[in-house]
């Protein structure tokens, strides 16, 4: 028991400063470095764990749905602001000069709007551009356009690489719900946002463009072109995309085929 | 205060003191308990790095979790909140009964164990203040707050890196590593309060709910237990007990560390042997969800480079934390501070406990990054123990 009796040593202490004096210096030298990071991913207090087995409101579960989905899906998920092409979007003039001449006028110049781009990889995202948009170059962060299918409408640009997004088509949805709700993303200046909608009975559209039959975008009310629909659990269902024949449902298959399309003749197809 | 036999004390992951093999009380030997004990022993003599339940399973977790196999996925994380709310309350009941047998017997001890833990906290939680402030970490959380459950999960420890009764140096740290775990937990109330409530009343709610609700079923549980016509109509009363402390902190965002403390520390100073059985009954879910907790928390990680910034402060100062708090209170425990200090340096189950128990309350993102930090730094500290504690104490015995 010689341990029990044994006095502070002058050796403890010469360990206590050395130990306490090596963390002091290299906790000052590490201060002098900033954050790296722009913030953290902005999360809402974690429910309680109880909080499943309490009675709710029909409307509170599905809140609880909606923001279960914008969670899991915001990860997936980029904002990119586009900005009208008054070079090239030009439209027939109307009126009685449009009948004699052929001569064009410029296209109303659009506002312009942000959109929700999906992240296919963790480097690629696609997004629709709708015609007479393109995309807004920033000076401080310019984004490099990997492939542009004016046809589609669809643009695959990169983007800052996620370790948390492996791939997103490969565990999207495979056949289109019927009589379900599903959760419409659009973009705001704030962020993703989120809106439940009721899928009724859907009719489909063959479109030579694409490798699946389409679902006409009346069957989601509300959704608009760029919309991206994710399922109750977080799943990719489709993209809505405009058209001559109005707005259509890709469906997430059909992304996909795209896609990979794209990757193996490395440009788009026209 | 009847006195408590010795050999009914119990390490805070279970499994019989070394006073237990003292007098025979053996289990039968199974071929994985013969390899561990076969690790531990040659741990103790210098010549095999030991196994703790942190090497294995928080690693494991990573593997199963969402950002590796994905055989865990993000929904049954959450699913396992409940489960984990639950195993949180047995530990808090397990150091409430340690508390309760020792605080009049080893007063001075327990005195020892807290200051040594309160210098840990300390200096974790000023290092971590200043840091966060000069690198402009940010941060969804109350900065205070948040730093003082860093610095709350970084004063844990096991001393599970040498057996028990290998040195006497190790028989005391054992004892200190088993108390010193009762003042963080009563500072995680506050801790709690100060990231939860929104109000007076709120502080007010927060800070006396945990003692009143481990009492209530403190009493409930001594009511109830010795009543039970049957061995497994016991076992059903007592986790049903803890079942509810579990979720009645759950329910009112309060500890339930907390809860399970006050509610161990009354069974074990209530008349009677309610103490008694609920330890028995508890060593049967004890290992399985410290488990379940150790694999939660790994799979929870994610390496984030919030966590990975906040690792140095939380490595070097729980290391100077625990030199400095072991060199305070060497002398009132009679060893040698370097010694206790070596072996106060794994931090144990009872630090991915308090992780999981601040990660519920703070904000996600918050909490993650306190989560990772932590489990990254358990993992850490309990290699380090692992590689350097066996050739600290050859360095000695030469």
């Amino acid at each position: 028991m010689s341990d029990r009796t044994e006095p502070q040593t002058g050796r403890e202490t010469r360990l206590l400063i050395l130990v306490v004096g090596v963390a002091v210096a290299v906790l000052l030298l590490l201060a002098q470095w900033r954050f790296p990071g722009s913030g953290l991913s902005v999360g809402s207090p974690n429910a309680a764990p109880l909080a499943g087995l309490a009675a709710r409101a029909t409307f509170d579960e599905m809140a609880s749905a909606m923001t279960d989905v914008i969670n899991r899906a915001s990860p997936l998920t980029v904002i990119v602001p586009l900005e009208p092409n008054v070079v090239e979007g030009t439209a027939p003039a109307a009126g009685r000069g449009a009948a004699i001449g052929d001569e064009k006028v410029p296209m109303p110049a659009r506002p312009p709007m942000l959109i929700l781009a999906l992240r296919v990889r963790s480097d690629l995202a696609l997004l629709h551009v709708p015609a007479g948009m393109r995309l807004q170059q920033l000076d401080s962060a310019p984004v490099e356009v990997v492939a542009h299918d004016v046809e589609r409408e669809v643009m695959l640009i990169r983007v800052p690489s996620s370790g948390s997004v492996t791939d997103t088509l490969s565990g999207a949805v495979r056949t289109f719900p019927r009589f379900a709700y599903v959760a419409a993303l659009d973009a705001t200046p704030a962020g993703p946002t989120v809106q439940p909608v009721f899928i009724g009975r859907a009719d489909t559209v063959a479109d030579q463009r694409w490798s699946h039959a389409l679902v006409p975008a009346s069957v989601a009310p509300g959704t608009t072109a760029g919309t991206l629909l994710f399922s109750l659990n977080g799943h990719l269902v489709g993209m809505v995309m405009g058209g001559s024949n109005g707005p259509m449902v890709v469906p997430a298959p059909a992304l996909e085929s795209f896609v990979q399309a794209l990757q193996t003749e490395g440009g788009a197809p026209q | 205060m009847r006195r408590v036999p010795p050999e009914i004390r119990r390490r805070e992951l279970g499994g019989p003191d070394p006073i237990d093999r003292r007098l025979g009380v053996r289990a039968p030997l199974s071929p994985l308990t013969w390899l561990l004990s076969l690790f531990r022993t040659r741990s103790a003599l210098g010549l095999a790095p030991s196994l703790t339940p942190g090497v294995i399973f928080l690693p494991l977790g990573a593997l199963l979790g969402p950002h590796a196999l994905g055989w865990i996925a993000p929904r049954l994380l959450d699913r396992l909140g409940l489960a984990v709310t639950i195993a949180l309350a047995m530990l808090g009941v397990l150091v409430g009964l340690a508390l309760g047998r020792e605080i009049r017997t080893a007063a001075r001890l327990f005195l020892a164990a807290s200051l040594e833990s309160a210098v840990t906290t300390i200096m974790v939680t000023a290092a971590t203040v200043y840091f966060i402030a000069a690198t402009d970490v940010p941060l969804d959380a109350p900065l205070i707050g948040f730093a003082l459950a860093l610095g709350l999960c970084a004063s844990a420890s096991s001393a599970t890196s040498a057996h028990p009764d290998s040195e006497p140096a190790a028989a005391v740290a054992t004892r200190v590593a088993d108390l010193d775990d009762v003042l963080p937990i009563v500072l995680a109330v506050v801790a709690f309060a100060l990231l939860g409530s929104s109000s007076r009343a709120d502080l007010t709610v927060m800070v006396l709910a945990p003692p009143l609700i481990g009492l209530t079923v403190g009493v409930v549980g001594w009511l109830v237990f010795e009543r039970a016509e049957s061995g497994p109509e016991r076992v059903v009363f007592v986790l049903g007990t803890l079942c509810l402390a579990g979720g009645a902190a759950a329910y009112l965002h309060v500890s339930p560390l907390a809860v399970g403390l006050v509610a161990g520390v009354t069974w074990a100073l209530l008349p009677g042997r309610v103490d008694r059985v609920v330890e028995d009954d508890l060593h049967r879910v004890q290992h399985p969800l410290v488990v379940l907790l150790l694999v939660t928390a790994g799979a929870s990680t994610t390496l984030s480079v919030a966590a990975i910034w906040l690792l140095p402060p939380y490595l070097l100062f729980r290391l100077a934390g625990k030199v400095a708090g072991a060199w305070l209170v060497a002398p009132s425990v009679e060893v040698r501070s370097s010694d206790l200090a070596a072996f106060l340096m794994p931090p144990g189950v009872l630090a991915i406990a308090f992780a999981l128990n601040f990660s519920q309350m703070l904000p996600a993102a918050s909490g993650q990054m306190l989560l990772s930090t932590v489990a990254v730094g358990t993992a850490a500290f309990e290699v380090f123990a692992l590689a350097v504690l066996p050739h600290w104490g050859l360095g000695r015995r030469a």
